[in-house]
């Protein structure tokens, strides 16, 4: 019955995005003649996809209640990896999935050590952002990667049917965490468990399941974008993914995930995700000086978090 | 009662360890200094380990050590990013107790490194810097690229290739995609480029400039932006770092502008030379990184045998084109990996 209302009060958090989203679009569209042409939706949409598929992962962490500050090195993990592998002659798909592979179980430590350590998700994920740079700059010797084969490299400019191809692997995550959250016992567990470890644990939930998979989730995903950017880019880079956390989690947390744990939802993010990328390039076009624009970032984060807080207790 | 006893006497014990490892460094210190026989020991401290540029600087400084073996003991220290400031002054501060004869440091703070600086300097330790310049007169001498010289070289290729392609420059518009705000060798590149371009043709428009958080995703994007905005009259884009120019270097292969938007940019990565090769970026400057550690720690040798040494020396940039990209000499510059001896 709780999970009911919860769902209820989601819904309408989406719908005020939704509504800012749509309003900014519109407005933009009108202030520069450059906004809502083709070009552009499909430059907004690439821009966007690589952070959105991050914020994803995040968003099944954050519903369980933890962080995940150790994306961004994932990402950087993942990019060196499947260049290294790529340049040294290893086939595309055994290269991807040892990309993948390497992240998961990076963000499946993370959970392992969260779960039987008992250490916060916070300190264990900040440990493993750390751990996870030094072993890029390891592997790299702290330099880019380059000469990656072009069968590769042509993966993330295609366009089919008009989108970039890095949209449509962004809406395959979009699909399948939108189902696991909504439509599965698993997902419906990572909820009970972000809202209350100890009933979960009581009412029979594998919490150590719930935990690991969460984490792996996001290394997965990580691993995915770092792909796709290593793709995009050319190139086997070491500071790949430096900051994308904060990114990722201002995604999630204005798409009304709550940090405490227990609530958020996939749409949610993808409108979060979408707003901080349609201020960046609105600003761009507009012309905004960029400090301004972080400013105008800053505030949103803020703000919107402020402004569900209130309609929560309002309500309660 | 008893407790307040028993803690009382561990504060006792810690006061007494504390005060007597005051006395011990103390006297320890009284007796060190640099020693000043050879092989000298020599510390280079860069800003950062996660850049190729930081790396070259350290293959220049360790061929010195490995041609120079009586001569000189290279030791290599550094952060793991340039954000780390604080981290690097511990650095230092680590190093001077170690008490080497010379220091050769790209300080990332021209005022946070000071007071340990002017410290070292008291003690006898000779102090190069390079790259950056600290707010002391307590150095030995100074190595440098003159940045805003830099970037003036990059608006006079800009407006040659702009002349080469035919492209007119009457009320069209030129951007600036920097890095980084706030760093000052990037701001005088950018101040240096905007001078200059504005010399060169009078009444170009120029974009307010665009910070990428040196990330090569963002300059992407950034760039992509800049060509939806302003179109064809977007002629020219000068990108003053590496990453800051890949990205780019990227938005223009993939939209195929290479001959309607002329990009010159700074430094070099092996992204930067495919652009060059390739025609998306016209002309690089590039610094000498190797040049400024081989020459940081002979510096330091000259300082310690007591010679005196200039207060500044240029250490110039290059001019990479696609005519040059290829030379011998363009490929120590580029990659100075190649010119590694250990």
């Amino acid at each position: 019955m709780k999970l009911l209302s919860n769902k209820h009060r989601f819904r309408i958090a989406e719908g005020n995005l939704l509504v800012i989203v749509v309003v900014l679009m519109v407005i933009l569209s009108f202030a520069t003649k450059n906004f809502f042409t083709a070009n552009n939706m499909r430059n907004l949409v690439r821009q966007t996809s690589v952070n959105g598929i991050i914020a994803l992962g995040m968003t099944f962490v954050i519903i369980s209640g933890g962080i995940d500050l150790s994306v961004g090195s994932v990402v950087g993990v993942s990019s060196i990896v499947v260049s290294k592998l790529l340049v040294s002659g290893v086939g595309i798909l055994p290269a991807l999935l040892i990309a993948v592979l390497v992240s998961t179980t990076l963000g499946l430590l993370n959970g392992w050590i969260i779960h039987y350590g008992k250490v916060p998700p916070f300190i264990a994920t900040l440990g493993m952002m750390q751990a996870a740079r030094g072993i890029v700059m390891l592997l790299s010797n702290a330099r880019m990667i380059a000469g990656l084969p072009k069968s590769f490299t042509a993966f993330a400019q295609k366009v089919i049917i008009g989108f970039p191809s890095l949209f449509f692997v962004w809406l395959v995550v979009i699909l399948i965490t939108f189902i696991l959250t909504t439509k599965t016992v698993f997902g419906r567990n990572i909820f009970a468990y972000g809202s209350n470890v100890e009933a979960a644990r009581l009412s029979g939930i594998n919490t150590a399941k719930v935990t690991l998979s969460v984490y792996a989730m996001s290394g997965l995903l990580s691993g995915i974008a770092g792909i796709l950017m290593t793709s995009r880019l050319g190139n086997g880079i070491p500071t790949a993914g430096q900051g994308y956390e904060m990114d990722a989690i201002a995604s999630a947390v204005v798409g009304g995930a709550s940090l405490s744990g227990g609530s958020g939802t996939i749409l949610g993010t993808v409108l979060g995700a979408l707003l901080i990328s349609l201020i960046q390039n609105g600003g761009n076009l507009l012309g905004i000086n960029a400090f301004i624009l972080q400013i105008i970032v800053g505030v949103l984060i803020v703000g919107s978090v402020w402004i569900d807080q209130k309609r929560k207790n309002v309500k309660s | 009662m008893k407790k307040l006893g028993k803690s009382a006497l561990v504060v006792l014990l810690l006061l007494a360890i504390v005060v007597s490892g005051l006395f011990a460094q103390g006297a320890k210190e009284a007796q060190t200094g640099p020693k000043g026989v050879k092989p000298y020991n020599i510390a280079v401290i860069i800003k950062a380990t996660d850049s190729d540029f930081w790396q070259y600087l350290l293959v220049g400084a360790n061929n010195y050590a490995v041609e120079h073996p009586d001569l000189v003991k290279v030791t290599t220290y550094g952060p793991p990013s340039e954000a780390d400031i604080d981290q690097q002054v511990s650095i230092l501060e680590n190093v001077i107790s170690t008490n080497p004869d010379g220091i050769v440091i790209a300080s990332t703070s021209s005022d946070a490194t000071v007071p340990a600086l002017e410290m070292a300097y008291d003690k006898g330790i000779k102090i190069i810097t390079v790259d950056n310049r600290v707010n002391t007169p307590k150095v030995h001498s100074f190595l440098a690229t003159d940045n805003t010289y830099g970037g003036s070289l990059a608006a006079e290729k800009m407006f040659e290739y702009l002349k080469k392609n035919n492209i007119a420059t009457a009320g069209k518009k030129i951007a600036v995609v920097s890095a980084m705000a706030g760093v000052q060798v990037l701001t005088d590149r950018d101040n240096g480029f905007i001078t200059r371009i504005k010399q060169l043709i009078p009444g170009i428009e120029i974009i307010p400039t665009r910070y990428v958080d040196n990330d090569i995703i963002k300059a992407l994007s950034t760039t992509e932006d800049l060509i939806t905005t302003y179109g064809r009259d977007l002629i020219g884009i000068f990108a003053d770092n590496n990453h800051s120019a890949d990205g780019v270097a990227r938005a223009i292969t993939e939209q195929n502008l290479h001959n309607r938007i002329i990009v010159t940019a700074y430094d070099s990565d092996p992204e930067e030379v495919a652009a060059i090769k390739s025609g998306a970026i016209k002309a690089i400057m590039v610094q000498d990184p190797y040049g400024m550690g081989y020459k940081g720690v002979d510096s330091a040798v000259k300082a310690i045998e007591g010679a005196t040494l200039p207060a500044y020396v240029d250490t110039g940039v290059v001019i990479v084109e696609q005519h040059n990209v290829n030379d011998p000499a363009s490929q120590g510059i580029l990659d100075p990996f190649t010119l590694k001896k250990y």
